[in-house]
């Protein structure tokens, strides 16, 4: 058996090299004048409601990739929680208080990083940042709080988690909704409202974004500690 | 030009090496990790197709699709480690290799 | 604006968000309800495909190339169809046979499946109805997940490790399938299905591009070799997930293929690259059948069928990467039937699950020696498993009928006869398997056999038998559909004299 896997690595090996040397002709044929979408981003940009075409590609051009991936997002916090008793964090017990140095330190720099990310999501408007930088900010901050043996808020990881998890895939929807019952394409933002409605999502996935963060990283630590304590089976 | 060249065949290696490892690393931390090195390969192509006109604004599409892609692989990666984490709790195994002769 | 293509991908989302939010006792009635109306408006679609052919909506209402644009053809309107009815019975299933998950790690189970599933079915629904290349990416993904969040429910160690193994492949796959986004991007500019169709010429890169894409997509339908990880995700999931997974989620990435093949790639695919995916089927049906005749397991068995079936679907890219002549009628012929193989697989192996379920309920058990008796205990379910097993083995009047009867005439048709005595063969070693799985549950039981303890709801065996019905009747209306699956031309071939 160890031989005939021994075997099987070999010929995948020439396999993956064939292929490499596949791609590289294949890359090296590439045109090197530019082919994209550049121009067409630039034209429609009046009409995105955003000034940065990173920002409009993202939830204006192609919004509708970015509400799908906000469901891909959604679906790993769902495998997170699936090994917790019920939809929510309520279950994680909170760790030892670490250092009363990096609690204090945390507790301070809190208000920093929500001011942080704030201003990461009003800037994605006219420069990189956006829901994503932001969600992420704001999530590791609470991890952060969360490392260093602070309580979390009962109801924010407890009533609340669930539907903070699903907010963002959920404006989405709901725009999508109103739009569609006006009479309008999927997704198809009025011009003048672009910018709101685009703030409007943006806020809802910063906060989808930070809790699924959380679980992410909360979720899988709990079940470390459960480990711990129960003997191996 | 020629850097990025450079950056493609860096990238198309990475890509080859992580798929490599995807399908003959025992161990699931390591997979992941290749699997990762896979994605970090289409990436790094991602970003030399929209830096190819030197001078003007980068294409915005390819940057719009790595941070859409980044999105995914991190969402995909934290599931996996999750399953992976619950899967050596159980089991104390750390690949699921030693039982596909079943 | 479209309003049911529009409700189509909105209503089964928002439907997973509602189950996921409200008290575990609505759970299963809502997700019955969405399911109801999910499958209406994928009907309200084939409607409007059937009355005023293709239908397009531009999402953001850009349209192509800066936004992404939807469409519904004959081909999506075949698919949304078939996930329709299996949808709709797999949750009347559901609602029943999770009735019995109500303790622990189980009731966790339960309360997840339902926004997982809904998840899934608005992800096919996007999948069928997609016209961009990127944006299928992200799709891909997001049934990858769903469907692996659905193997991994009830957090045994068998599904944790089959989930572990479907997850590295499924993402190496989507990574494979997303180099060769990229490289499209690159040489052509734009991400829109349609305009690549029109752009593509033969050239390294766009065969690159569909090497690894071919590669990433095959490994996700398990397509032996890259088979490996289907059996055990398949066979250790609960009953109406392994359904999914057989019926529908392999379509997914085939749908893909299918739809790349017939377009961006008609000019650069070799015949060389067409054998070898039909050899990669032939080699399918010879494996998954001579591993399913082995199995002592139901579900193993089954789920190994669902490898041996899955090699019919290749037998269509030699005909199409071969013989140009005869104005492409047996290439159209081979892909009516290759679609017409999807369909009735994906009725007769959610049928097959969802009674290897009721069987193992029955017997408390799903090793074949203790299915004996049940002829007796569970006429209906046996009737059903033997009806799906007419449509699996080709036999007339099923839909498997009509798909091996199209795949075989253009095998022949187009010169490449040696197919055939795989399509027959594969056909003899199905019939040998279905055998073996009756025929002991026709057996005498004897004393020291344990009692058959449980007692199964007659909704489910309903459920079952509906679908092996629909997989028989569609071998008899078949023209119809096949007229609805011709909708805008979706295999690019007029088809000439046939």
């Amino acid at each position: 058996m160890k031989g005939a896997g021994k075997a099987i690595r070999v010929y995948g090996l020439c396999a993956v090299v064939l292929l490499a040397i596949w791609l590289v002709r294949a890359v090296l044929a590439m045109p090197v004048e530019p082919g994209g979408l550049t121009g067409v981003v630039d034209a429609a940009m009046p009409q995105s409601g955003v000034k940065h075409p990173v920002t409009a590609v993202l939830l204006n051009f192609r919004g509708y990739d970015t509400w799908l991936e906000l469901g891909v997002l959604l679906l790993a916090a769902m495998g997170v929680l699936l090994f917790q008793p019920r939809n929510d964090l309520t279950a994680v017990r909170p760790l030892p208080p670490f250092d009363p140095v990096l609690t204090r330190a945390a507790v301070i720099l809190f208000p920093f990083a929500v001011l942080v990310s704030g201003y990461l999501l009003w800037v994605g408007k006219y420069a990189p940042g956006g829901a994503f930088q932001a969600g992420v900010v704001l999530g590791s901050v609470v991890i952060l709080l969360w490392l260093t043996g602070i309580r979390l808020p009962a109801p924010l990881i407890g009533r609340w988690f669930a539907p903070l998890l699903a907010v963002g895939f959920a404006s989405f929807m709901a725009v999508a909704a109103v739009l569609g019952f006006i009479g309008r394409e999927f997704l198809a933002y009025p011009p003048e409202q672009a910018g709101n409605l685009i703030l409007l999502i943006e806020s809802c996935a910063t906060l989808s974004i930070a809790a699924t963060m959380a679980a992410l990283i909360v979720g899988l630590r709990t079940q470390a500690q459960h480990a711990e304590e129960s003997p191996h089976g | 030009m020629d850097s990025l060249i450079l950056y493609s065949l860096a990238g198309i290696l990475l890509f080859c090496t992580g798929l490599y490892g995807v399908f003959f690393i025992a161990h699931l931390l390591k997979r992941l990790m290749a699997m990762n090195i896979m994605a970090a390969g289409v990436f790094l192509i991602l970003i030399v197709i929209a830096r190819r006109n030197a001078e003007a604004f980068p294409d915005p599409v390819p940057h719009a699709m790595l941070l859409t892609g980044i999105v995914v692989a991190v969402s995909a990666t934290a599931f996996a480690c999750a399953i992976a984490r619950r899967y050596v709790d159980i089991t104390g195994r750390t690949g699921v290799d030693e039982e596909d002769a079943s | 604006m479209n309003a049911a293509l529009q409700g189509s991908l909105l209503a089964p989302f928002a439907g997973a968000l509602l189950v996921l939010l409200v008290p575990e006792k609505l759970k299963a009635r809502i997700t019955l309800v969405v399911s109801l109306v999910t499958a209406g408006l994928a009907l309200g679609v084939v409607r409007e495909v059937m009355r005023d052919g293709v239908v397009h909506e531009r999402a953001g209402g850009w349209g192509a190339p800066l936004g992404i644009d939807l469409a519904a053809d004959g081909l999506s309107a075949i698919h949304l169809l078939m996930t329709a009815v299996v949808g709709l019975l797999l949750s009347l299933y559901a609602f029943y046979y999770f009735r019995s998950y109500d303790d622990g790690r189980k009731a966790r189970a339960r309360s997840l499946f339902w926004p997982f599933w809904l998840m899934l079915w608005g992800s096919m629904h996007a999948l069928f109805l997609s016209g961009d290349l990127f944006n299928l990416y992200v799709v891909l993904e997001l049934i990858g997940l769903a469907a692996i969040g659905l193997v991994i429910l009830t957090g045994s160690r068998e599904v944790l490790g089959a989930g572990m193994r479907y997850l590295m492949v499924a993402m190496a796959g989507s990574m494979s399938y997303l180099l060769g986004v990229v490289l499209l991007y690159g040489m052509y500019g734009t991400l829109d299905l349609g305009s690549l169709n029109a752009l593509a010429e033969a050239n390294p890169l766009t065969r690159a591009a569909c090497v690894v894409m071919t590669v990433g997509l095959l490994m996700k339908t398990a397509v032996f070799p890259l088979h490996f990880w289907l059996p055990p995700a398949h066979a250790s999931a609960t009953a109406p997930v392994s359904a999914l997974l057989s019926a529908l989620v392999v379509k997914g990435s085939f749908y893909i293929l299918l739809r790349l093949w017939f377009g961006v790639f008609a000019d650069v695919v070799t015949p060389a690259m067409g054998w070898l995916l039909g050899a990669m089927g032939a080699g399918a049906i010879l494996w998954g059948s001579y591993q399913a005749l082995r199995q002592a397991r139901l579900k193993m068995l089954i789920a190994h069928s669902t490898v041996a079936q899955l090699g019919y679907l290749m037998f269509l890219f030699p005909i199409v990467a071969g013989a140009m002549d005869a104005g492409g009628a047996y290439q159209l012929e081979a892909a009516k039937g290759t679609v017409y193989h999807v369909l009735s697989h994906a009725l007769a192996k959610a049928s097959l699950f969802l009674s290897a379920g009721l069987v193992m309920t029955a017997a408390g058990s799903d090793r074949l020696r203790d299915m004996r008796g049940l002829a007796e205990r569970l006429p209906l379910t046996i009737f059903t498993m033997a009806l799906a097993g007419v449509s699996l083995m080709g036999l007339p009047p099923s839909g498997g009928f009509i798909a091996k009867w199209l795949i075989a005439h253009a095998v022949l048709g187009s010169g490449q006869w040696w197919w055939i005595v795989f399509v027959v063969g594969g056909g003899l070693l199905t019939a040998g398997y279905m055998f073996l799985m009756l025929r002991s549950a026709f057996l005498e039981r004897q004393d020291g056999d344990p009692d058959l303890p449980g007692r199964v709801s007659p909704a489910m065996e309903y459920a079952a038998l509906a679908l092996a019905l629909a997989g028989v009747l569609i071998g008899i209306r078949a023209a119809g559909l096949l007229d609805i699956m011709m909708i805008g031309n979706p295999f690019g071939f007029t088809g000439g004299g046939l």
